[in-house]
């Protein structure tokens, strides 16, 4: 276990590795930050003058040289468009992102799983086939549009809540709701198909045999093995809602965290901030996979590393 | 299922607009209105003058009572799109940071709201003493928020400061000759330039004065410190500016007593805090919007200019002059104005300068509206079957895109072929400033916040121009001499003179002139100014 472990760890460092020198690369050759900076009629002598200060004229390689030297040394350069380290940007943004993220996921994954276990005992049923519509439109209604159409109706129609902003709990209901409905559509339509598997399997019906409640059953006996596919969902919902879903959810809802932080460094041409959200949350991401896997083994013994 | 899926999209759309129409004016304002007099009270308490007594009496009483009381200053909110990477007036270009530092700091000069230069802390706007110098006397007593006082030594150190080689700013464009500055005494300074310079007035338009101490800090980007009407107070990072009205204010305390500055992106949240009443005046609406506010305003000019840029070198397929005036001829900018703009922009007028702009020209008149003329044009010049590329940007502006995709589709409607190629943002740039292979046509969208025909000819109708198309010409002679020609008669001539030539030789299709629209809730009582600007203190507030 502990072997496995650091195996796994040395592979997330490679990956982080490899992300960042990807996205260095990537950024620097799709557009130039120093064009959206100045104006669009700015002097030739200019822009060299400011791509000389940001340090951009130097050659690509000797740019990710400098900035993987700096890297080792916890210096990811400072944002352009803040002009300040981009990872204190980045790890004051995280906290709200954390609160945000967490709660949708939360939110999504003990609803999603309920509907789901619940959808599973009568397939076919009114009740199932609610709660699977209920989960396709949670998968596929747009965030951003469904976060607009929210605010319509709670906030500007109803007053519920506030339009957008943070601070308190009532600003987080809407973008939590929103950034938990995809969630709660996949959760609960994986854990309802691996349900209606687990309760057709022999072991299940052994149980049935034996006289247990069915309450007992499906708790205890199916949910047990239904849960290990809700889990590797559920490690990829909290990715995808990190990574994804926090920025067009934050971006809607004004909300102040590392989703809309990366809006705003695309928006800027901040190629420095960006780096810096794309590798926390590539740090994040790789530690979220291991503790999928090492549930695993927790969930179900048959689970064996190596 | 499909079915079910779109009658429920129906369903909530219907709700959402149905709810929105007659939804929701009271539900915010009894959450507002305590927690506006609990801030104020102890603010006007702490300023003993004797007007504020009054305050004094109605802050002691239960909350119903300081409701009923009018208001002795109010809170207002402001919805920006973007936040400002940085509260230094001096280290950013970001319009965001314009119009929150346009409350907080003061400029030697600066505009009255219809765009004319007035003297800001200067006593007027300055006298050229020699070819090389431009002298200004600052107005007594004035002192930044710190305490430091606004005197000569700090004008020269805000000068320094921008200027210094090691100060990376984007603003360096605005400042063109400036080379430096000198105290003569403690109220009087001289402003250097490196040869005669007509726009230094217009140019300290746009720059801010900083204290000498405080601006040294580290982290006077966070908390900057000025010594206009308004005091900084906190930024929440990714949220907001505070910003304080300064009861000791020269020209006395505002009436809005707090701002907050809140940064919201994204259109239609912005939009709905406002009809929520949470957001009193926002930056931006799109002007199909307008019905759906309680109030909107639009600057007085346009700040955005529309126009395509036609290739007039020899060589290029549109290097007859016939041809360009026939793609100006073949489009109906009125119908663009109208149409895609819902009536908010203006057609310009054959000229890329605005009515409001130095060296606009009040004889011309845009090309009108004839598609037979465009026809006969291109059938002289032999130009039948023409084909040309036009480059556009998308996401910069108010419908950029939409416009450019207009054009073509007029210029089709002659006969003219027109290949829209839309690349990315910072590829476009190097298509409009590629001095050696000038595009067949590119859209642009100018903007001068100068006010100043300087900065547009010479960058637009000057061959040697960053982007301007068109061969060496008198008009380059003429620019050049404007921007030494200390006698602004003179320099308003010369650049009638280049304005004439330009519409004359069509080397551009002039199109729209786009203003700033703002919308806001009925508690506000304001106008838009033409730099786009807010400025708190004109705004007037009924509770």
């Amino acid at each position: 276990m502990g072997r496995y472990v650091l195996k796994r760890l040395i592979q997330a460092a490679l990956v982080v590795v490899s992300v960042t020198v990807v996205v260095f690369v990537v950024t620097r050759l799709i557009g130039d930050p120093v064009a959206v900076m100045l104006p669009l009629e700015a002097t030739d002598e200019n822009r060299a003058v400011l791509e000389a200060q940001l340090g951009l004229d130097r050659p690509i390689l000797v740019q990710l040289g400098d900035y993987m030297a700096d890297a080792v040394r916890f210096d990811f350069g400072d944002s352009l468009w803040q002009r300040r380290p981009a990872i204190d940007i980045v790890m004051e943004r995280l906290p709200p992102t954390m609160v945000l993220v967490l709660s949708g996921f939360v939110l999504g994954l003990l609803l999603g799983a309920v509907i789901g276990v619940v959808a599973a005992i009568r397939p076919g049923r009114w009740m199932d086939r609610l709660f699977v519509l209920l989960g396709v439109l949670g998968i596929s209604l747009p965030q951003f549009w469904i976060g607009l159409v929210l605010i319509v109706f709670f906030s500007v129609g109803l007053g519920w809540f506030p339009t957008s902003g943070s601070g308190s709990l009532r600003h987080l209901v809407l973008p939590a709701v929103v950034l938990a409905l995809p969630i709660l559509g996949r959760i609960a339509l994986v854990t309802r198909s691996s349900m209606i598997d687990e309760l057709n399997t022999p072991h299940v019906k052994d149980a049935t045999a034996r006289g247990l409640s069915r309450a007992r059953i499906v708790v205890a006996h199916a949910f047990r093995g239904a849960g290990i596919a809700t889990i590797t969902v559920a490690g990829w919902e909290l990715v995808g809602a990190l990574a994804g879903g926090a920025v067009v959810v934050e971006t809607v809802y004004a909300w102040p965290g590392i989703g809309f932080t990366a809006m705003q460094a695309i928006e800027r041409h901040d190629i420095i901030l960006l780096q810096g959200v794309v590798l926390v949350i590539a740090v994040i991401v790789v530690t979220i996979n291991i503790l999928v896997d090492v549930t695993y083994t927790l969930l179900d013994p048959r689970v064996k590393f190596d | 299922m499909a079915r079910a899926y779109s009658k429920f999209l129906a369903l909530t759309a219907v709700l959402a607009l149905v709810v929105s129409a007659c939804g929701g004016d009271e539900s915010t304002s009894t959450t507002q209105a305590p927690a506006t007099t609990t801030t104020q009270a102890p603010v006007e308490t702490t300023e003993a003058a004797p007007e504020t007594t009054q305050a004094a009496e109605t802050e002691a009483p239960t909350t119903t009572e300081a409701m009923a009381a009018p208001e002795p200053g109010a809170r207002i909110v402001v919805g920006l799109g973007n936040e400002p990477g940085s509260l230094d007036p001096q280290a950013v270009d970001q319009f965001a940071m314009f119009t929150i530092n346009e409350n907080v700091f003061d400029k030697l000069v600066t505009r009255d709201p219809g765009g004319q230069l007035i003297p800001g802390v200067a006593t007027d706007l300055g006298t050229p003493i020699d070819d090389t110098t431009w002298q200004y006397t600052v107005q007594e007593g004035i002192t930044f928020h710190n305490g430091e006082p606004l005197n000569a030594d700090a004008v020269v150190h805000s000068i320094l400061r921008i200027i210094d080689p090691d100060y990376p700013t984007p603003l360096k464009d605005n400042l063109g000759t400036l080379v430096g500055a000198e105290k003569v005494d403690e109220y009087t300074v001289n402003i250097l330039t490196s040869g005669p310079d007509p726009l230094i007035p217009t140019r300290l338009a746009l720059l801010y004065l900083v204290p000498p101490e405080a601006s040294q800090s580290a982290d006077f980007g966070e908390n900057p410190v000025g010594s206009g009407p308004y005091r900084f107070v906190s930024w929440e990072l990714g949220v907001a500016v505070e910003l304080e009205a300064d009861p000791n204010y020269r020209g006395g305390a505002p009436a809005v007593s707090e701002a907050r500055f809140t940064f919201i992106e994204e259109y239609g949240t912005r939009l709905a805090g406002v009809l929520n009443d949470e957001i009193d005046l926002m930056v931006d609406l799109l002007p199909e919007d307008g019905s759906r506010v309680d109030q909107s305003w639009t600057t007085p000019t346009g700040l955005k200019q529309f126009i395509v840029s036609l290739n007039a070198r020899v060589g290029s397929p549109v290097e007859d002059v016939r041809i360009r005036q026939a793609l100006n001829y073949a489009v109906d900018k009125e119908a663009i104005a109208d149409g895609l703009f819902s009536g908010i922009a203006e057609v310009l007028d054959g000229q890329m300068l605005n009515p409001n702009w130095f060296g606009y020209n009040a004889d011309l008149d845009p090309y009108p509206y004839d598609p037979d003329r465009a026809r006969a044009l291109l059938a002289e010049a032999g130009a039948t079957d023409l084909e040309i590329q036009l480059i556009s940007l998308v996401g910069n502006s108010l419908l950029d895109r939409e416009t450019t995709e207009v054009v073509a589709a007029y210029w089709a409607d002659v006969g003219v072929t027109a290949d829209i190629f839309i690349p990315e943002f910072s590829e476009y740039i190097d298509r409009l400033i590629d001095r050696e292979n000038r595009p067949d046509a590119i859209f642009v969208p100018h903007d001068n916040l100068l006010f100043d025909g300087d900065r547009t000819l010479s960058a637009y109708y000057h061959s040697q121009g960053c982007c301007g198309s068109m061969d060496p010409s008198e008009a380059d002679d003429w620019i050049d001499a404007g921007r030494t020609e200390l006698d602004q008669a003179a320099r308003l001539q010369l650049y009638n003179d280049v304005g004439q030539a330009g519409h004359d030789q069509a080397w551009y299709v002039w199109l729209v002139s786009i203003p700033n629209v703002f919308a806001g809730t009925d508690r506000i009582d304001w106008s838009a100014r033409a730099d786009g600007l807010i400025h708190l203190a004109d705004i007037a507030v009924s509770s």
